[in-house]
C-alpha cells in the first residue's frame, strides 16, 4: 500500500449514493475493509492524488453513510491491540450500530451496499443478524419479516419440495 | 430496497459469476440471499428455498453448498461407486448440493463392511464399522459366537456371544477424516432380543460374568494419540454406545490409521450373553443413543 507523499492530503475513496451524495473515507480504510477496493487499487498503478470514485447510484444515502461509518470504525479497531475488552467493546458497538432503529428495509440496503464493495466485515454482521431473525421461523413469517413477496408458482413449489426431500430426516 | 448494483470499477463475483446456474451481477437480491444462507445450516437452506425466487436460486448455488461440504469432499466422493464411466462423468458434473445430498446417504466401502455419511445438519463425517469388519476372537467357533440377523443393526446382522473365556474385539481403520475431533464407540447390547407377537422382548439367558471384572477399551492412532479406559458393562435390554476414546484430526488430507479394541480376557471366569453390533465414529458431541463413558480413563492426544 503506497504511503501518501509527505505534505499532500491523504488519498481518499468516495462512495456516491443515490441523489449524488458523496461519502469519503481514507484510502487506508478502504483497503482494509473492502475487497473490491483492494483489487482496484492493486490494478491501478499510478493515479496521483486523484480520489477513487465508486458509484452506488441505486442505494440511498443513509445506508451508504452507515457503510462508511462501519469501515472507519473497523479500520480503527484493527489498529488497536486485541484483547477481551476490545472484543467486548466491538460487540457492543456492533449492537448499537444495528440497533432497534434499523428496520429490515435499511438492513437490506446496508447488505446491498456492503456486497457492492465486498466489505466482508459488514456483510458478515448483517447476514448474521438476518440469519438470527429468520432462524426457526416459517416461510410465511420470514416473508413478513423481510418484506418478501412469494413469487413462486405451484409447480415450482412442488419441484422444490421434491428436490429437497433428501434433507428430511 | 436495493434493487441492483450500479457501475462498479471491476466485476465482483469472480468464479461464481462464471459457473452455470450461479447468480449473475444483476441478481443482487439472490446474492444477498446467498450471503444469508451461507450462515445457516443445510436443513435451513433447503427450507428457505421455498421463500421466493431469489432464495430458491440462492439455495441451489454451488458456492453456498461448497461451504457446507467437508474440505476433502472430492476425496470422499471417490468412495461413491456405481455407473462405471458414465457414473464418473455424471459425478464430475454434479452440483455441490447434489454432492452434499449424496454424501449424506451412507457410502459403503471395504466390501460393504463399513460405511460413512455426513450428518445432515452440519455436514460432519460419521462412520460405522460392522461386526464383520472387526476381528473377534473365536468368531468362527459356534460354541462361542454366532451371527444374528436383525433389523436393529444398520448392517442387518450382529455378533452374538453365548459364552467365552477370552473376550476380545479388535478393529482397524484407515481413513482421511476432515479436520475435527471425533469420538469412537462400541455399540453393545447385553442380552438377546427378538420379536414376539410384534413386541420387542429381551432375554437375559446367557448374560453372565460382566460384573466380575471391567471391560478394557483402547484406541490408538498412527500419529501417537492414545486412549485407554475400563468400565463394567451394564444396561441390559438396550443398545449402549461405550465410549472408547476421542481422536483429533488436525491437518486436512491426513490419512489416519486407527486401531481400537474392547477386551475382557481374565480367564478365571467366563462371560456371555452379549451382542456386538458395530463400532461408530461420530463428531465429538454428536450422538443419538445412550452413551457410557468409562470413569477411570487416561487419554493422551
Amino acid at each position: 500500500m503506497a504511503a501518501a507523499p509527505s505534505g499532500s492530503r491523504t488519498r481518499m475513496v468516495t462512495l456516491i449514493s443515490k441523489g449524488g451524495r458523496n461519502f469519503k473515507m481514507p484510502e487506508a480504510v478502504a483497503l482494509v475493509s473492502s475487497r473490491s477496493c483492494r483489487e482496484a487499487l492493486d490494478y491501478i498503478e499510478y493515479r496521483g492524488n486523484n480520489t477513487m470514485m465508486i458509484k452506488l447510484l441505486d442505494i440511498d444515502p443513509k445506508p451508504v453513510s452507515m457503510l462508511v461509518n462501519f469501515c472507519n470504525h473497523m479500520a480503527a479497531a484493527a489498529t488497536s491491540a486485541a484483547s477481551d475488552d476490545a472484543a467486548q467493546r466491538m460487540r457492543e458497538w456492533e449492537e448499537r450500530f444495528l440497533g432497534d432503529d434499523v428496520d429490515q428495509a435499511l438492513l437490506y440496503d446496508l447488505l446491498s451496499a456492503a456486497i457492492s464493495i465486498q466489505a466482508d466485515g459488514l456483510i458478515d454482521l448483517v447476514c448474521k443478524r438476518v440469519a438470527h431473525m429468520i432462524k426457526g421461523k416459517t416461510p410465511q413469517e420470514i416473508r413478513t419479516i423481510l418484506g418478501i413477496q412469494d413469487d413462486l408458482t405451484p409447480d415450482q413449489r412442488d419441484e422444490i419440495r421434491t428436490d429437497n426431500s433428501w434433507i428430511d430426516i | 430496497m436495493g434493487a441492483g448494483v450500479s457501475s462498479l470499477f471491476f466485476g465482483i463475483g469472480g468464479e461464481a459469476a462464471q459457473e452455470p446456474g450461479a447468480p449473475g451481477l444483476g441478481d443482487l437480491p439472490e446474492l444477498c440471499a446467498a450471503e444469508v444462507l451461507l450462515r445457516l445450516d443445510a436443513p435451513e437452506i433447503c427450507r428457505l428455498a421455498r421463500l421466493n425466487h431469489a432464495f430458491r436460486g440462492a439455495a441451489g448455488a454451488d458456492f453456498v453448498w461448497e461451504a457446507k461440504l467437508p474440505e476433502n469432499y472430492r476425496h470422499l466422493m471417490g468412495y461413491v461407486e456405481g455407473g462405471g464411466d458414465e457414473g464418473r462423468r455424471r459425478r464430475r458434473r454434479a452440483g455441490k448440493k447434489e454432492i452434499y445430498a449424496r454424501l449424506s446417504r451412507p457410502v459403503p466401502f471395504d466390501g460393504g463392511t463399513k460405511e460413512f455419511w455426513l450428518e445432515k445438519s452440519k455436514g460432519r463425517v460419521c462412520m460405522a464399522l460392522s461386526s464383520k469388519a472387526l476381528v473377534i476372537t473365536g468368531i468362527d467357533d459356534r460354541r462361542y459366537w454366532t451371527h444374528m440377523p436383525t433389523a436393529e443393526s444398520r448392517f442387518q446382522s450382529v455378533a452374538y456371544l453365548q459364552q467365552i473365556w477370552w473376550f476380545e474385539v479388535v478393529g482397524e481403520l484407515d481413513f482421511c477424516f476432515p479436520v475435527g475431533t471425533y469420538s469412537l464407540y462400541f455399540r453393545i447390547h447385553l442380552g438377546k432380543f427378538y420379536k414376539r407377537f410384534g413386541r420387542r422382548v429381551c432375554s437375559s439367558e446367557h448374560v453372565h460374568g460382566w460384573d466380575k471384572k471391567p471391560v478394557r477399551f483402547q484406541l490408538a492412532t498412527s500419529d501417537g494419540q492414545h486412549a485407554l479406559s475400563q468400565c463394567y458393562l451394564d444396561e441390559p435390554g438396550s443398545w449402549v454406545l461405550y465410549h472408547a476414546g476421542d481422536f483429533v484430526v488436525s491437518k486436512p488430507d491426513q490419512a489416519l490409521k486407527l486401531k481400537f479394541s474392547m477386551a475382557q480376557i481374565d480367564c478365571t471366569h467366563t462371560k456371555g450373553g452379549l451382542c456386538v453390533d458395530s463400532v461408530l465414529v461420530y463428531p465429538k458431541g454428536f450422538q443419538q443413543e445412550k452413551v457410557i463413558t468409562a470413569k477411570s480413563s487416561e487419554m493422551r492426544l
